[in-house]
């Protein structure tokens, strides 16, 4: 019998975890998933599987397998099908709890605190999206990688057997290709040993220089931008950041608009909470019990790396610092049983709050996201259909509001079944909401001269999308269409697409795949600039067999010339732009030009080349 | 523990070579634009993409508020080309705002061609006729746009210009 129920209380937190999370596990590809998704598709040799999983990728993250290897291996296997994906999540979340129940029965030897770790853990607003958004996935990782370390450690502080610290050690590198944050574990380490295993220290001390390294190489590696979401700030703000985290993780940070009360009530609620907490933790230090402050403690090292990216709050980052708050919890309850009927009903009150606060958005979150993914799959596998059926031809979008654009397109779901041509028919811009941060919305635009062009030659199809299914309504926009787009300029031209061979003038070599060479000159037509913070964008290629030297492009539009890029082996893939003077401000249409000084042959081709390309247009 | 290891090393080789099959999902798109229709409900689904411009949402499964100009698609009935056509426009003009818009003159205007306007007298539901000559009716399919001399501007109690709650608008041979 007592087998049976401590079996039921191991499996306790899994069967909440499926509840709680039904919805999450079965929630679409969304967002940058499509992103990671087709990093496979570059992928021909072991070099290039080496190179995908370890190359630095946004923002400088080097995630070989939270966010390469996950990606790149599903796809492969199970293609755009997200169940085995969410299965794989789920069972590190399930990991997660076990380890956590175990962690914490180790801590406190109590089964009440145990099994409600894992539970107070999972309601928490912060495991909404990384259990329901692929791409956070990274954030459940890690929570593997350090429960795992922080279990091993405690079995070598057990035990002294130093194969539990070898592989505690092993474990914690591993963990780096997880997430960054993982760098605090040896902190974590160390704090417990300060806490409870002061003999156990100076093995762990051991541990910083790995996480000394890791720091080294992201610092040389990693983007450090200074302004926009990720600019990092090093002032005082890092205390009300930080006091801002405290607060989403006891209560959210969020007030449902049907909820009947105000929207600063979380944070009111926040502070008595925390206070309380706080409170306990020092009441148990006295009485010489260390786990709840090493609950503060774990909670505020593992959200340290984060608290200078000040613009850029995101409830999941407390996935892993969340951990402290459920440990510090949990142990609360199993106090407040061993005391008197105030501590009891405190300490009820305080998870009644919590709970309250927490779950419900979670689910909420949760559901939403799963919605959000009904929609983006229509839409992808609408463009997938579409592709199909009309292969060659340049697929415009009408009917998508905001959310879908910014999280069903901008991250090119096309890309994966070759769709390269998929823009929002023009006029649809007026429909989408614009976030800089995110991206251009232009540059998913459909230039008016090129769709009317594309149309009357048959080359583009135009679907509505439906919410449920994308419905061809081709003939419809066509009625519509004014007959003035014929004749207009595009604002962008990309030269390796046939909707623009018309806005293309002289020295243009015919298309190769999806992209054109320029021979030593070249003309573009664009449509004149508007505004005078406009640049002239100018992106392409040149192989870097033929960059022996450096190869010079001049670039002038109509006549007035705007300057030199050079390319050398550094920059052979290039992307630039230049000012435009203001005498071409308000001119209907600008011709560029385009020269390099010199020329070359590629082997059995008589051509002359110039360069390759690519996009150029007003930005 | 050896076996589990050994067991998941097995299973992770065969599953390496495996490659999805994936198939697109035929039920994503629809193809098939219909035949355009001569006549349209403004509510049924089926006839919502010949609506072109200046209606809002479905309300009550059978009817939409205009706004001040609205556009349609229509094909022209049979004949039309050789005898035109009238172009009948069913709305009603609800009295919680006939004192503002009453006495409202409708413009259509078919194919570029505009026709002599209808004016609205009384409230509650009617229909205008207009008689659409056969020059405008020529080709497969029509944009039919209405202009309203007047409409409620955004602001009095809802934040959408209204114009009619219009009902059905389509093409009768002659």
């Amino acid at each position: 019998m007592t087998r049976l129920r401590n079996a039921a209380l191991w499996a306790l937190p899994t069967v909440a975890f499926v509840w709680i999370y039904w919805f999450a596990m079965r929630a679409w590809f969304q967002q940058d998933d499509f992103a990671w998704l087709s990093q496979g598709l570059d992928i021909a040799t072991w070099r290039d599987l080496v190179t995908a999983l370890f190359t630095p990728r946004a923002q400088g993250t080097i995630r070989p397998w939270s966010e390469r290897l996950f990606f790149i291996a599903f796809y492969h296997w199970f293609g755009l099908d997200p169940r085995p994906f969410h299965l794989w999540v789920a069972l590190t979340q399930v990991v997660n709890l076990l380890l956590l129940q175990s962690v914490v029965w180790r801590l406190t030897k109590s089964r009440l605190a145990a099994v409600a770790a894992p539970l107070l853990w999972m309601v928490n607003v912060a495991l909404a999206t990384p259990l329901s958004w692929l791409s956070a996935y990274n954030e459940v990782m890690c929570a593997f990688f350090l429960l795992l370390a922080f279990r091993l450690l405690l079995q070598w502080i057990e035990t002294g057997r130093m194969r539990w610290f070898w592989l505690q050690t092993f474990v914690f590198v591993l963990g780096f290709g997880a997430l960054e944050i993982n760098i605090v574990f040896p902190a974590l380490a160390a704090a417990w040993c300060l806490l409870a295993a002061r003999r156990r220290l100076i093995p762990v001390l051991w541990l910083f220089p790995v996480s000394a390294l890791y720091a080294a190489i992201h610092f040389v590696v990693a983007a450090k931008p200074t302004e926009g979401p990720y600019a990092r700030h090093w002032d005082t703000s890092v205390i009300f950041t930080y006091l801002h985290y405290c607060g989403t993780a006891l209560t959210g940070g969020l007030i449902m608009p049907h909820w009947p009360i105000p929207p600063w009530t979380w944070q009111a609620a926040a502070w008595p909470m925390g206070l309380t907490l706080l409170g306990y933790a020092i009441w148990a230090w006295r009485q010489g019990e260390r786990v709840p402050a090493f609950g503060i403690v774990w909670f505020s090292i593992a959200i340290g790396p984060i608290l200078p990216l000040r613009d850029h709050l995101m409830d999941y980052y407390l996935t892993v610092p969340t951990i402290g708050l459920a440990i510090l919890l949990a142990v609360s309850i199993r106090d407040s049983f061993r005391n008197t009927w105030w501590s009891r009903l405190a300490v009820l009150g305080l998870l009644g709050a919590y709970v309250t606060f927490s779950l419900p958005l979670n689910r909420t979150e949760t559901k939403w996201r799963w919605a959000r993914g009904h929609r983006i799959r229509a839409l992808v596998e609408g463009i997938e259909r579409a592709h199909e059926l009309h292969p060659k031809k340049m697929i415009l979008l009408t009917g998508l509001d905001s959310e879908l654009f910014w999280s069903g397109l901008v991250d090119a779901p096309g890309r994966l079944f070759g769709a390269l041509e998929v823009y929002l028919a023009p006029g649809e811009e007026a429909n989408i909401d614009l976030h800089p941060e995110l991206g251009d919305v232009g540059q998913w635009l459909g230039a008016k001269g090129a769709v009317a062009r594309a149309l009357s030659k048959d080359q583009a199809i135009v679907y509505r999308f439906d919410q449920s299914v994308l419905r061809n309504v081709t003939r419809q926009f066509e009625r519509k269409m004014p007959p003035e787009w014929r004749n207009a300029r595009p604002r962008m031209v990309n030269a390796g697409q046939p909707a623009y061979a018309d806005d293309l003038g002289e020295g243009w070599h015919a298309l190769d795949g999806d992209w054109r060479w320029m021979s030593k000159r070249a003309e573009v037509k664009l449509a004149g600039p508007v505004a005078p913070s406009e640049r002239l964008l100018v992106s392409g290629f040149c192989p870097e067999s033929i960059l022996a030297k450096p190869l010079h492009l001049s670039v002038q539009a109509d006549g007035i010339p705007l300057g030199v890029l050079e390319i050398t082996r550094l920059n052979s893939s290039f992307e630039t732009t230049f000012s435009l003077p203001k005498e071409l401000l308000g001119r209907p249409g600008i011709l560029v030009e385009l020269s390099v000084d010199r020329t070359v042959s590629l082997p059995g081709d008589a051509r002359e080349m110039g360069l390759v390309f690519g996009r150029i247009g007003l930005r | 523990m050896r076996r589990i290891a050994l067991l998941l090393c097995a299973c992770a080789l065969l599953t390496a070579g495996c490659k999805r099959r994936h198939h697109p999902n035929p039920a994503a798109t629809i193809e098939e634009e219909g035949e355009l229709a001569s006549a349209i409900s403004v509510a049924d689904p089926k006839d919502a993409s010949q609506l072109l411009s200046g209606f809002h949402t479905v309300e009550s499964d059978s009817w939409r508020w205009s706004m001040k100009k609205f556009a349609v698609s229509l094909a022209p009935p049979l004949g039309a080309p050789q005898k035109g056509a009238t172009l009948v426009l069913n709305f009603a003009l609800p009295d919680a705002v006939a004192a503002k818009l009453l006495g409202l003159s409708i413009t259509p205007t078919v194919a570029g061609q505009r026709i002599a306007p209808c004016q609205v007298t009384k409230p509650g539901e009617q229909a205008c006729q207009f008689d659409v000559p056969p020059n405008a009716l020529k080709t497969g399919a029509v944009v039919v746009e209405f202009e309203l001399s007047k409409a409620i501007e955004p602001g009095d109690g809802d934040s959408r210009q209204l114009g009619l709650v219009v009902a059905r608008i389509g093409f009768t041979a002659k």
